[in-house]
């Protein structure tokens, strides 16, 4: 312990430290414009179709999967080495797994969409951590921000080495500024034409051209509908019309009460499935994108680095529990209800 | 004034619930690796996807936070 503020280390630690404060005290980083929806890009839109950032990244992880799939079948050989080792190596800890909570037949059966869904998850929230994310994109007049994405606080801008960046300087549109937008906006909405404010007030909005995939509510409950319909449908293709049974108890058993509100309680859940498998996500990547945020805000040097290493476990846990959950409600779906097998 | 309050009780009153519920969740698993060591790896993966699973209670309170704060109540303006 002593050598460790010795010498060369010494100097190294006072260096950092003396970085953090010096960061903290003269460095300022623009607090990000933080908002719900995805930002759609300004001037990319096909055929009247807003691309958003979100939708790019999406792209960008599904492009990863792919290509780190096709770099692992490219060489195969009977004795695994490099990418098919490791790909070897993630696919047999994740069908043991399966195995012990569904048995060796529908493991088989599911390893393939549960492993997509949690690569192409683990991906989509590792690129989150990638610099270049939400700090890359196109910079627009804070008028031109409001009326289109309700944005009130930009930014003066000043060019680093012919890079245009925010400064710390910010600029809030009042009241009355925003109203005179919001009809001007109409205005020029209604005679279908670009909109272009008559005065600047010299703040401008960044628009990144990445965000998060999983930070769009859109990304996440389709995924979730996508996973409880499947699990309908496997449902259904394991027992036929009988499986809906669990839902419609009461015309079936001869209308005892106990089943009438089973069968609405089956019913609801599978409502909330959706709404916690979706949320938990969106809540969880939205939450740890806000909290980078506000870190290298506050000082940013040094300060985010915890809380990325944070992010990298929270992003592979939240894609191990959507991936999981997946497969136990496949598994839950093939099971008859208890109450059917006394009659 | 209202708007800045909302957000705040909404996770703070939110995260109390999460914050018992890990709480007990983790002196269970612990307690049962103090007995049973050799199972502790087993006991631990389960740990972890128990408190994922309380912790999504938290986002929840989380996201109507963000909600209130970004989007802000329908009627509220």
């Amino acid at each position: 312990m002593r050598k460790l503020f010795q010498g060369k280390n010494l100097i190294v630690i006072i260096g950092v430290l003396g970085a953090v404060v010096v960061s903290a005290l003269f460095v300022k980083v623009p607090l990000p414009t933080i908002l719900l929806p995805a930002e759609k890009i300004p001037g990319l839109q096909i055929g009247g179709f807003h691309i958003t950032n979100t939708l790019i990244a999406t792209l960008l992880a599904d492009l990863t999967v792919l290509l780190i799939g096709l770099l692992t079948v490219r060489k195969m050989s009977a004795v695994p080495k490099g990418l098919q080792n490791l790909a070897e190596w993630v696919f047999e800890i994740f069908e043991s797994m399966l195995t012990d909570i569904g048995g060796k037949e529908k493991a088989r059966a599911w390893l393939p969409i549960f492993l997509t869904i949690l690569l192409f998850l683990l991906f989509a929230n590792w690129w989150e951590l990638v610099p270049g994310f939400d700090s890359v994109g196109i910079i627009e007049p804070v008028e031109v921000a409001y009326a289109q994405n309700g944005v009130s606080r930009g930014y003066e801008i000043e060019s680093v080495a012919g890079i245009v960046t925010l400064t710390d300087r910010q600029v809030i549109l009042d009241k009355t500024r925003q109203h005179e937008i919001k009809t001007e906006f109409a205005a020029a909405e209604a005679a279908d034409e670009e909109y272009h404010p008559h005065e600047t007030s010299g703040g401008y909005v960044l628009t990144p051209l990445l965000r998060a995939a999983a930070t769009d509510l859109n990304l996440t409950i389709g995924l979730a509908l996508f996973v409880v319909l499947m699990s309908h449908a496997i449902g259904v293709r394991k027992m036929g019309l009988k499986y809906f049974r669990r839902f419609l108890m009461p015309v079936i058993t001869g209308m005892k009460p106990i089943d009438f509100f089973v069968g609405i309680l089956e019913f609801i859940s599978e409502f909330a499935k959706i709404i916690s498998l979706s949320f938990r996500l969106f809540g969880n990547i939205f939450a740890g994108q806000v909290l980078l945020f506000v870190m290298a805000f506050l000082v940013a040097f040094l300060l985010p680095l915890p809380f990325m290493g944070l992010e990298l476990f929270v992003g592979f846990m939240q894609a191990f529990v959507f991936a999981i959950l997946t497969f136990i409600y496949f598994e839950q779906a093939t099971h008859s209800h208890a109450g059917d097998e006394h009659h | 004034m209202i708007e800045i309050l909302a957000p705040g009780l909404a996770i703070g009153l939110g995260a109390i619930g999460p914050g018992i519920g890990i709480g007990l969740l983790v002196m269970g698993a612990l307690q049962a690796m103090g007995r049973n060591p050799e199972v502790s790896g087993e006991i631990r993966t389960n740990m972890i996807l128990g408190i994922v699973f309380a912790e999504s209670i938290a986002i929840y309170a989380l996201v109507v936070a963000l909600l209130l704060l970004f989007v802000g109540a329908p009627g509220l303006q």
